[in-house]
This record gives C-alpha cells, structure tokens and sequence, in this order.
C-alpha cells in the first residue's frame, strides 16, 4: 500500500509539463492503473484523480461577481493576481448574492471585496465583540 | 434612541473596511460533533474555524491535504461540500464580574434566561500556565468549613486538592460545602458531563445558601456533545485566571474529570487519533496536566491573586489504580479519599483520613488550627491501629481503653451535616475540647449534642474569646487557661443536665 501510494504521487506529479496537465502522460497512467488487481485499481485511480484535482483547483481562478465582467476587465484581474499565483485556468461565476464587489478564489485562498462581505463587517461591530471594547 | 443611533453612527464611520484574505476548505465527511475538511491549508492548530450559519469548530488534526475539526454547537445543519473558512483567532469566552451569579454553558453563554452577560475581557480559552517567576508558595488557607478537611487535609489557596471517590459517597457535596464557606474567594463550579436536573437542584441548593453570590456554574450537561463538555473546563478556568489576575482569590471545582476524559476519549476516537489504555488517547494525562497547572498562587509582583482547583473523580468499585485516577493523583498537590464503606457506617462526610493527603496545606494551616491537629492526627493514628481491638474492649489495659474511646469520640466530632459548612474558631474549640478529654466522659450517642450545646454556650458566654482566636487566628496560653476553666464548668453543668 505505501509502495503504490508513493507510486500515485509520483504519478500526479508527472501529469503535469509546464504547470499544464499533459493528456497523453494521463491517459497513459490510467492505463496502468487500470491494469492493477480491481481492489488497487479502485483506490489508485481515485487517489490519483484527487491528486489531479487538488493541483487543477490550486491553479484555477474563480471570480464572482454580481454583473458579468467584460473582457478587459477580467484579463486586467488575471495579470495582477498571476503575478502571486500561478494560474492557467479562468472561470467567472455571477452571483447576485454578493451585491457588488468581487470574489476571487484560487485553491483554498479568497479574495473578498464584495458588498455582502463589507456589511458583515459593520454587522460584527454593531453586534459584536469589538463594539465592547471599544 | 437617538443616541444609540448617534453612537452606532460614530462607530460605523471610523470602521475601515479590511480586504479580507481568507482560507476555506470544504467539508468532505461529517457525523457526531466531528468534520473532515478538504483544503484549509493554512489552518493553525486549535484556530477556530467558521462553518457558517453561526457554527464554529476547532481544528484539532492537521494532515498534508485535509483538517479534522470539532464542532461546536448544531452539527445537523453541516452538509457534506459546504465551505468553511479559518478566522485566524483562537476560542476565546467572556470573563470579568458580570459573570458571577450567572448560569453560564460550555462556550460562557448564559442559560439561566437572566438576560446577555457584560463581558470585561474575553479570553482565551487555552493558555499556558503561569511560569515560575510568577509563583509564589502556598501560604494562605481556604477554609472549606468541613472540619475532617481543614483540620486534617488543609488546603491552601492555589493549590490543587483532588476529592476522589465512587459514586454517591458526597464528592460534590465536599464541594458545594466548599463553595458555601466562601466569603471573599470567586468560586466556579465547572459541572462536566452531569445530569441536567442534578445541576438545577445544585444551583438552588448555592441560591439558598446564598452562595450564588459569588458563583459562576459552567454547565456542560450530559445532553450538551463531547466538544462541549471537553471544552468546559478549560472556560471555566479561563473565567477564574481573570480573577487571578485582577489579584483575587478563586475556587474551581470541576465535577467531574473523569467524564471529561470520556468527552475527550469519544472525540478523539471520532477524529481516529490513535488510542492506548482504557482506548484514551496518548495525549490524555496532558489533557488534564494543562488543565490543572492553571491553578497557582501569584506572588506580589503579578498581583498576588490565587486560583485553588478542586478536580473530583468518580472511581468505579473503589478502584483507584485506573488509569485517570493516577494520572490525576499524580498531577495534583493531594487527595481526599471518600470511601463508601464508611459512608454507609454512618461517617458523613465519609472521608478516609488515613490515606487522605494534602502536600503543601499545611504550611498553611493557621497556627490555631496547627496546635490542636497535631494532636488530633496523633490520636487518630493510635486510634486506627487499635482499632481492631476494640471488640475486646474488656480485656485490655485503661491506657488502650482510653485511646479507643477517645478515638470513637474524635471520629463522633468529625462528622458534619451537609451544607453546614463551621467557621475556624468553632472548629478550633471543638477540636481542642475532644483531644484535651474534655468528651471523654460524654457517651458516644451524646458526644454531637455535646458539641452543639458547647458551641452554642460558648457563642452565647464567651463571645470575645471566640472572636479573638478568629482574629488573633492562634491559642496562645492565656486563651487555653481560659477556655479550660470555660469548658471544666460547661461539662459539670451538661453532666448536670444529662443525669435528669
């Protein structure tokens, strides 16, 4: 079990050329783990395609934002925030929820300069501790 | 009106707006109190974590791609995928005055419908404990009002005195006693695990007493989750470290560890830590060192506040050699053995003073008290030793004889009614009128009517001689000379008095 799992995180590594998944390399290893006795299989497979995942998020970038962005914008975002992160996949969400503002997501890290997120905050000090000790 | 909105306007513009850079997970298994989480990276080691819709957790297991967390409070709204974000603070539950009186649940919010608490300060609800350059040795005693106690096992303020027992042998009665005596020392009971109605009638019970004045109860009752009640006495103590700190003198009471230890055993089993003996965790005595190292004794420099802990522990058929009970022994400054046997003998509150022990009260032991129990451990070894041949009574030398009755009528004096807690000075006379001989004379059934009527006499005659040992807090010869021509005439008249 040890021995397949360093074997998955070898793999997961070498899907990837250039920070771009590499089809070929992948196909080629669900190949093989296709091919592994069915209990192996199962639990190499879906480590394998965790593993994969994981990566993928971490280099995908979400925006929400309440009104659909135009092009411009949405590059303009894209170069500022590439220069901390490195990202090769862009998807933009609208979500009338937020109210205003943007939302940008990046693996586990967020963003947030919306609308909603700003009147939480005065929520917390009406409400909230900080107002007691101020 | 106007001036809250006037005040609520003045706080809303000076608030500068944070961009706020978070870090979120999703959760990928949940069930009992207890999550997954995917993600989280950047999660800290017990950070508090914002499941949304007001559920908080606590991050306890930190692996390469995931978090196991705590939840506190509704688990049954959590769903599998939703998100959750770190807030990169610490728990953390009010402390400061407006919590005395008050009926308080596991995380410091009220539950006795007595309207929102005024917090002081909020603290955190681990911390590490005072260090060596801030302690001071025990010097001051806590006067429990229970006589076999502060005679025998003194306890000091800031020391860590565990009353250890089986179920129904008066643990918690030793305590609520304890809280009771208390005048000018914070007390917190700290109710883990327990039934819901037990800790209803015991509010009323210190209501009553009057003792709720300067008493906060943190409630984790058997109904709250294992997060709770695991989490209780670490707020509890958080509460009495304010007190510590603003230089007064607390009392915890944390009834009791043993369910505490189950709380953390379920939790941790849950989060698939490891397990070892009993299937505790390997980090379980520590659960309980940390906990118990936050009772200390300030010196003047910090404030000189103090914190005394009285931890309880329910032993299962008198077995004191499991595992939670000698962890717990071996972390605190002493015990106080209870033991059913003689609970069911009549020896109320049935404390075992044979093995009973505390390390450090004696130092401080007023100097009243010290000169009669010095006396008193003595006759009651030689009283244990030939105890077991008393049933020959007719065959043995007057000197043996004498032991025996004396030490019948000692143990006779040591028993105490419940939530009757004695001030020093009473226990001081009674103490020395039995090991003087005074009762010596007195019939074994009489010997508690003796000692009633004694105080009640002395209370009424002798007014300024009590006070003056209360204030003076020592016999010297001149108080002994008195006393004893007192006490001569009291037995002649109530010998007087029992002959009729």
């Amino acid at each position: 079990m040890k021995k397949l799992e360093k074997i998955i995180n070898k793999s997961i590594k070498a899907s990837f050329k250039d920070n771009r998944l590499f089809e070929p390399k992948v196909v080629r290893l669900i190949k093989y783990f296709k091919s592994l006795p069915s209990q192996q299989s199962i639990y190499a497979l879906s480590e394998y395609l965790k593993g994969i995942k994981r990566i993928e998020r971490a280099r995908t970038m979400i925006i929400e934002t309440s009104h659909p962005l135009s092009l411009g914008q949405v590059q303009g975002i894209k170069r500022i925030v590439s220069k901390k992160y490195g990202i090769n996949k862009l998807e933009s969400q609208i979500n009338p929820n937020i109210l205003g503002g943007f939302k940008i997501k990046i693996g586990d890290e967020v963003i947030d300069e919306t609308i909603q997120n700003k009147i939480n905050q005065v929520k917390e000090v009406i409400s909230g501790r900080s107002s007691s000790s101020n | 009106m106007a001036d809250l909105v006037a005040q609520i306007e003045k706080e809303i513009t000076g608030l500068k707006f944070k961009t706020q850079r978070q870090n979120v997970g999703v959760v990928t298994e949940i069930g009992d109190g207890v999550a997954k989480i995917e993600g989280l990276s950047d999660a800290q080691s017990s950070e508090l974590l914002d499941f949304g819709s007001g559920v908080s957790g606590l991050a306890l297991n930190l692996e390469q791609y995931s978090v196991g967390a705590v939840i506190f409070g509704d688990f049954t709204k959590i769903k599998e995928g939703m998100e959750v974000k770190t807030t990169g603070r610490v728990l953390e539950v009010p402390v400061g005055e407006g919590l005395i009186g008050r009926v308080v649940d596991g995380l410091g919010a009220p539950i006795d419908g007595k309207g929102p608490i005024k917090a002081k300060a909020y603290y955190s609800v681990e911390k590490i404990a005072p260090g060596v350059i801030t302690r001071q040795s025990v010097t001051t005693p806590l006067q429990t009002g229970i006589k076999a106690i502060d005679a025998l096992i003194p306890i000091g303020r800031g020391q860590r005195e565990l009353i250890i027992g089986d179920r129904n042998t008066g643990k918690t009665t030793i305590a609520i006693d304890t809280i009771i005596n208390q005048h000018d020392v914070v007390c917190i009971y700290v109710a883990i695990g327990q039934k819901t109605s037990k800790v209803a009638q015991l509010v009323a019970k210190l209501e009553e007493a009057g003792a709720m004045e300067h008493t906060i109860v943190v409630a984790a009752t058997a109904s709250d989750s294992a997060t709770i009640q695991y989490l209780a006495p670490y707020s509890g103590v958080a509460m009495g470290e304010y007190f510590m700190d603003q230089g007064k003198d607390a009392l915890i009471v944390y009834d009791d560890l043993s369910k505490h230890a189950w709380a953390y055993r379920q939790m941790s089993l849950l989060l698939r830590r490891p397990s070892g003996r009993e299937a505790y965790p390997g980090d379980v005595f520590y659960l309980h060192s940390r906990l118990l190292e936050r009772a200390a004794r300030l010196n003047k420099d910090f404030g000189g506040g103090s914190l005394t802990a009285l931890p309880i522990i329910e032993t299962q058929a008198n077995d004191v050699s499991a595992y939670i009970p000698t962890n717990v022994i071996s972390i605190t400054d002493g015990q106080i053995y209870l033991e059913s046997d003689l609970f069911f003998a009549g020896v109320r509150p049935a404390l075992n003073v044979g093995i009973s022990v505390s390390r450090v009260g004696g130092a401080a032991q007023t100097k009243a008290m010290k000169g009669v129990a010095g006396r008193l451990k003595l006759d009651l070894a030689q009283f244990r030793e030939l105890q077991a041949f008393a049933q020959f009574s007719s065959d043995l030398d007057p000197q043996t004889k004498l032991q025996i009755e004396r030490g019948r009528r000692i143990t006779e004096v040591l028993k105490q009614l419940p939530y009757s807690p004695v001030p020093v000075e009473e226990q001081v006379v009674a103490l020395w009128a039995v090991t003087n001989g005074y009762m010596d004379e007195v019939e074994v059934e009489k010997v508690k009517e003796f000692e009633n009527k004694y105080i009640q006499h002395l209370k009424l005659r002798e007014k300024k001689l009590l006070s003056e040992i209360a204030t003076k807090k020592e016999l010297d010869e001149k108080m002994i000379k008195e006393l004893e021509k007192v006490t001569k005439e009291f037995v002649n008249t109530f010998k007087r008095g029992s002959k009729k």
